[in-house]
C-alpha cells in the first residue's frame, strides 16, 4: 500500500498557521501520518498532466472523463486548470486529477509550477492531423525539461489518439503512433474519441493502475518511511527549506 | 440512518480487520442498503452566471449513501417547471424561451453530488434587508472548486445547515460572517496541543525563519515596511494568537528590529521607510453608461472631439462605460483606429484608405494556393491556429451560435489579415478573444480589423513568445497586493503562489473568461478610457483578490487550490462592484503616492513622475513603451 500524501490531506485547520509559517510546515508532517495511521482520509492523490498540440481535445478528453459530456462548445484553454474523479483500483479509492493545458507552447513556461510532482503525463494527439502527431517528441521533451522528474528515462506517459471518429479524415495510422511508442520506452497508446466517448474511460483507467502500479514500486525506494507512506519529493524539499524544525 | 448506520458498520469493520473483506462488505451494503434522504428542500435554484439572471429550479438534498453522506443537487423533473428571472427588484419574470432539451442540458450541467468530507467551506449570503433577493449557499469543495451558487427561493438556509452540523463541524468565519467553515475537529485538536507546545517555545527565532521573511529582509528598502505592515495585519488575526502572545510577539519584534537597524546602518543600506498607513478607501458610485446625447455634446461642429473636453469625455467613460448603441463610433476612437482630433470628413478620407489596405492585405493571403503551402509552413502553421480558435471563439453566444455562421467568416478573416499585418507575431490564442466582441460591435471587416489592430497595440505584447511582459504584469501584480493587502500576499508566497501565475488568464485575454460577453464589453471600454491610471487592470485583479482573501485564507488553500478557486470565479464576479472596488483602491494608492515605492508610483503614472495622460491615445500612453 502505497499512499501519496495528497494535498487534500493537508486540509488541515490550524489556527496560528497563517501567523507562523513555521508551524505549518511541522502540522503538514504531523498530520499527514496521523491522517494515515488512523486510515480516515488515505485517498491517494495522482496528478495527470495532458499535453499536446492546440484543438488536439486536450479538454474534451479530460471532460468526457470525469464529467462524462462532450460539446463543441469549449473554448481554447488559457492558462491551466484542472478536473478531479474518483477512481476505484484494486479496493482503493484514487483521486485521479487531471492537469489541462494550453496547446501554445509560449505559454508553457508559466504553468510550470503546477506541472511539478506530475505522476503520469499524457500527450495527445489528434489522428486527422499529422502535425500533431509531429509535435509530439517535442512536447515530451518539453515535458521532461520543465516538470524535471526524478527518473526522466522511467517516467510514465501515454499516448492518446484522439478523434478515431473521423475515421476517414484519418491522416496517421494506428501503426505509426505504435511505432513511435516503442522507440519512446514502450509508451501504450490509446486510441479514443472523447466526443463519441469511445475508450476514454478505459485509458484513463489504465493510466491510473500504471502511474499506482509504480507508486507502490517506488516505495521502495524509500526505506526511511518504514510505514510505506511516500512524500511527493518536491513538497518534502519545500519543507525541509522552509522549517528546520 | 439505516445506511449511514450500515456504512459506520463497514467503516469501523474495515478499521479494525484486514482489508480483504473490504470490497465484499461494501458491495453487499451497496446492493442492500438503498440511499436515505435526510432532508430534501424544493424550491432551491441554481444561478448559471452572475450577469445571468436566470435561475434553474432544482432540489437539494442531503442523502445517507452506503459510501457516505452526499450533498446533491438536482435539477427539477418536473420538465415545466418554470424557470424564473428575478430583475433587480425581486420580481421574477417567467422564461418560456428554453426548451426542454435546453433546461434539460444546463440543469444537468450544473448538478451535483458530494461527499461532505469534500465540503471545505460555503458561502451563505443573506439577501439585503428590503432587496426582495433570496439567500444562497455556494459550496466550496476542498480541492479549491466552487459549485454554483444556490439560492432558497422558498425557505431559509438555517434547516439546511443544522442538518449539514449532524455531519460535520461548522463555525463561522471570524473575517467573514458570511463564509462558513468545516472545522475537522481532529486537526483542531492537534492544532490547538501544538500551541499549546509552543508557549514556552522561541517565537521569535522560528518567526525570523519563515522564509518570507527572511527574503524581505534582503530587501532593506522594504524591511521597516514589512514590520509595520505585514505583521501587524498578520497578528490581526484573531483566530491566531491569544492575546499575551501578541503583546510578547510585538515586544520581541521591537527588539529584533531595532537589532536589524543597527545591523544593516553598518552596512550602509538601511533606509527607514515611513509606515504604509493607506487611507480607508473612498465610497466610489458607477455613473450611467455614456449616452450619444452626452457624448456629441463633446464634439465640435465639424465631428472631432474637442481637445479641451477630452480628458472630461475620458473620465465620462471611465466611470459609466457607454450606451450599447454608441459603441460602433466610440471604439473607433478609444482604439485609435479614429483619432479624437480627426473631423467626420477626414476620418472618412483615411478610412477608405485604410479599407483598401485591408483589401491588399486580405488578398494577400487569400491567394496563397495549396501548392504554395507546401512550401510555407509558417503561414499554415498560423492559419491552422487560425481555423481551429474561430472554431470554438463565443460560440454559446448567439452572434455566432450555429454552424455556417456567416460571423464566423468574418472573424476568420479579420484574424488572417492580422496575421499579415504583423506575420512575425502571427496568431497566439486569446487573439480570438479580443478579436470577437469588436465584431460583433462594428459588425464590418474593415472597421474591426483596425479596432483590432489599435487593440493589438495595447496588448500585443500579451503574446510575445519569451512572454516577458506577463511576468513584468505578474510582478507587478503582486507588489500591488503587497501594500493593498499583505496579509494575503504573504499567505501567497506561504504557499508558492506569490508567482500570481493563477492570474495569468486575467491578465492575458484582460479578464474576457471571467465576465459574460456583454460585461466584458463594459470592463474594456472603461479600461481603453486609459483613466484613472495606466495598468488599471492589475487593480482590478487587486481587487478582485482582495475580495477572496477570507476564503483563500480560511480554507487554506494551496497552490492548486488557489488556482481552481480563481478559475471557478468565471462569470460569477459583479462587474460594478469590481470596478468600484478598483477605482477605491487608486485613490488609496494614489492619496499615499509620495509613501509609496518608486516603482509602483511610475507603473500607475502617479506622484511626482506622473505626466499628463489625457491628451494621449491609450497606446501613447502606455508606460511600457520606455519599461521594455
Amino acid at each position: 500500500m502505497s499512499i501519496l500524501i495528497s494535498l487534500f490531506i493537508f486540509d488541515i485547520s490550524i489556527s496560528s498557521r497563517s501567523l507562523l509559517g513555521f508551524q505549518f510546515f511541522c502540522f503538514q508532517r504531523n498530520t499527514a501520518s496521523i491522517t494515515t495511521m488512523s486510515g480516515t482520509r488515505k485517498k491517494a492523490l495522482l496528478k495527470v498532466i495532458i499535453l499536446g498540440d492546440s484543438g488536439v481535445g486536450k479538454t474534451s478528453l479530460m471532460n468526457q472523463y470525469v464529467n462524462r459530456r462532450f460539446s463543441n462548445q469549449y473554448k481554447a484553454t488559457i492558462g491551466a486548470d484542472f478536473l478531479t474523479r474518483d477512481v476505484n483500483i484494486d479496493d482503493r479509492t484514487v483521486t485521479l486529477q487531471i492537469w489541462d493545458t494550453a496547446g501554445q507552447e509560449r505559454f508553457q513556461s508559466l504553468g510550470v509550477a503546477f506541472y511539478r510532482g506530475a505522476d503520469c503525463c499524457v500527450l495527445a494527439f489528434d489522428v486527422t492531423n499529422a502535425a500533431s502527431f509531429k509535435s509530439l517528441d517535442s512536447w515530451r521533451d518539453e515535458f521532461l525539461i520543465q516538470a524535471s522528474p526524478r527518473d526522466p528515462d522511467h517516467f510514465p506517459f501515454v499516448l492518446l489518439g484522439n478523434k478515431v471518429d473521423l475515421e476517414s479524415q484519418r491522416a496517421v495510422s494506428s501503426k505509426r503512433a505504435q511505432s513511435w511508442c516503442q522507440t519512446k520506452g514502450n509508451i501504450p497508446y490509446y486510441e479514443v474519441s472523447a466526443k463519441e466517448a469511445l475508450n476514454v474511460e478505459a485509458a484513463f483507467l489504465a493510466i491510473a493502475r500504471d502511474a499506482l502500479a509504480r507508486e507502490s514500486q517506488e516505495t521502495n525506494d524509500f526505506p526511511e518511511f518504514p510505514d510505506q507512506i511516500r512524500l511527493n519529493p518536491n513538497q518534502q524539499n519545500q519543507q525541509n527549506s522552509g522549517c528546520n524544525c | 440512518m439505516l445506511p449511514y448506520l450500515a456504512y459506520r458498520y463497514v467503516k469501523n469493520k474495515r478499521e479494525k480487520n484486514q482489508r480483504d473483506m473490504d470490497s465484499d462488505l461494501d458491495s453487499m451494503v451497496r446492493s442492500i442498503v438503498p440511499d436515505k434522504a435526510v432532508i430534501s428542500i424544493p424550491g432551491v435554484a441554481a444561478k448559471l452566471g452572475e450577469d445571468s439572471k436566470e435561475y434553474i429550479p432544482g432540489v437539494l438534498s442531503i442523502l445517507e449513501k452506503s459510501v457516505g453522506v452526499f450533498i446533491e443537487w438536482r435539477p427539477s423533473e418536473d420538465p415545466d417547471a418554470t424557470w424564473v428571472m428575478t430583475s433587480d427588484d425581486g420580481n421574477a419574470e417567467m422564461v418560456h424561451s428554453r426548451s426542454p432539451e435546453e433546461k434539460r442540458d444546463r440543469g444537468a450541467r450544473v448538478a451535483f453530488s458530494m461527499d461532505v468530507n469534500d465540503l471545505s467551506s460555503f458561502r451563505n449570503d443573506e439577501p439585503k434587508r428590503g432587496s426582495g433577493g433570496f439567500p444562497s449557499i455556494r459550496l466550496i469543495c476542498r480541492d479549491g472548486s466552487s459549485q454554483v451558487p444556490l439560492f432558497f427561493r422558498n425557505s431559509s438556509t438555517g434547516e439546511f445547515i443544522d442538518r449539514l452540523q449532524g455531519y460535520i463541524t461548522l463555525r463561522r468565519s471570524h473575517r467573514d460572517a458570511d463564509l462558513v467553515i468545516v472545522v475537522d475537529q481532529k486537526s483542531e485538536a492537534l492544532a490547538k496541543s501544538v500551541s499549546m507546545l509552543d508557549e514556552n517555545g522561541d517565537i521569535l527565532s522560528r518567526f525570523m525563519q519563515n522564509p518570507y521573511m527572511t527574503a524581505m529582509t534582503g530587501f532593506s528598502k522594504i524591511t521597516s515596511f514589512v514590520q509595520d505592515q505585514v505583521i501587524p495585519s498578520v497578528l490581526n488575526d484573531t483566530d491566531a494568537v491569544t492575546q499575551e502572545e501578541k503583546i510578547r510577539l510585538m515586544r520581541e519584534l521591537r527588539l529584533a528590529e531595532e537589532q536589524m537597524r543597527v545591523h544593516s546602518d553598518a552596512a550602509g543600506e538601511f533606509e527607514v521607510v515611513t509606515q504604509l498607513d493607506l487611507p480607508p478607501r473612498p465610497e466610489i458610485y458607477r455613473e450611467l453608461p455614456v449616452s450619444r446625447e452626452l457624448w456629441n455634446s463633446f464634439k465640435l461642429s465639424n465631428g472631432s472631439i474637442d481637445p479641451m473636453k477630452l480628458h472630461h469625455l475620458k473620465m465620462n467613460v471611465f466611470r459609466g462605460g457607454l450606451n450599447a448603441e454608441l459603441r460602433k463610433e466610440a471604439w473607433k476612437c478609444l482604439l485609435g483606429y479614429r483619432q479624437w482630433h480627426e473631423s467626420d470628413s477626414e476620418f472618412e478620407k483615411r478610412r477608405t484608405e485604410l479599407a483598401k489596405q485591408y483589401h491588399n492585405m486580405k488578398s494577400q493571403w487569400m491567394s496563397v494556393t495549396e501548392d504554395q503551402e507546401k512550401r510555407f509552413s509558417k503561414f499554415v502553421k498560423r492559419k491552422s491556429l487560425v481555423e481551429k480558435d474561430v472554431a470554438r471563439t463565443d460560440r454559446t453566444v448567439p452572434f455566432f451560435q450555429g454552424e455556417d455562421n456567416v460571423n464566423l467568416i468574418h472573424l476568420h478573416n479579420v484574424l488572417m489579415t492580422y496575421v499579415m499585418y504583423n506575420f512575425d507575431l502571427g496568431y497566439v490564442q486569446g487573439m480570438s478573444d479580443f478579436a470577437s466582441p469588436l465584431l460583433f460591435v462594428m459588425k464590418d471587416e474593415v472597421d474591426t480589423f483596425w479596432c483590432f489592430v489599435g487593440l493589438m497595440e495595447m496588448t500585443h505584447k500579451n503574446f510575445e513568445k519569451d512572454q516577458a511582459f506577463i511576468k513584468l504584469q505578474m510582478n507587478q501584480l503582486r507588489d500591488l497586493v503587497m501594500i493593498i493587502n499583505p496579509k494575503l500576499a504573504n499567505y501567497l508566497e506561504s504557499e508558492k503562489s506569490d508567482d500570481m501565475y493563477f492570474c495569468f488568464r486575467w491578465v492575458l485575454v484582460w479578464f474576457k473568461r471571467e465576465f459574460s460577453f456583454l460585461d466584458t464589453c463594459k470592463l474594456w471600454e472603461v479600461l481603453w478610457s486609459g483613466q484613472p491610471c495606466p495598468r488599471f487592470l492589475l487593480l482590478i485583479c487587486v481587487a478582485i483578490l482582495d475580495s477572496q482573501t477570507n476564503i483563500i485564507i480560511d480554507n487554506h488553500f494551496g497552490l492548486t487550490e488557489i488556482l481552481k478557486h480563481i478559475n471557478d470565479l468565471s462569470m460569477h464576479l459583479k462587474v460594478d462592484e469590481i470596478l468600484t472596488a478598483a477605482e477605491a483602491i487608486f485613490h488609496q494608492l494614489s492619496a499615499s503616492q509620495n509613501k509609496l515605492p518608486a516603482h509602483i508610483c511610475q507603473y500607475l503614472n502617479i506622484g511626482e513622475s506622473a505626466v499628463s495622460s489625457s491628451n494621449n491615445s491609450p497606446s501613447r500612453s502606455d508606460p511600457d513603451r520606455e519599461d521594455l
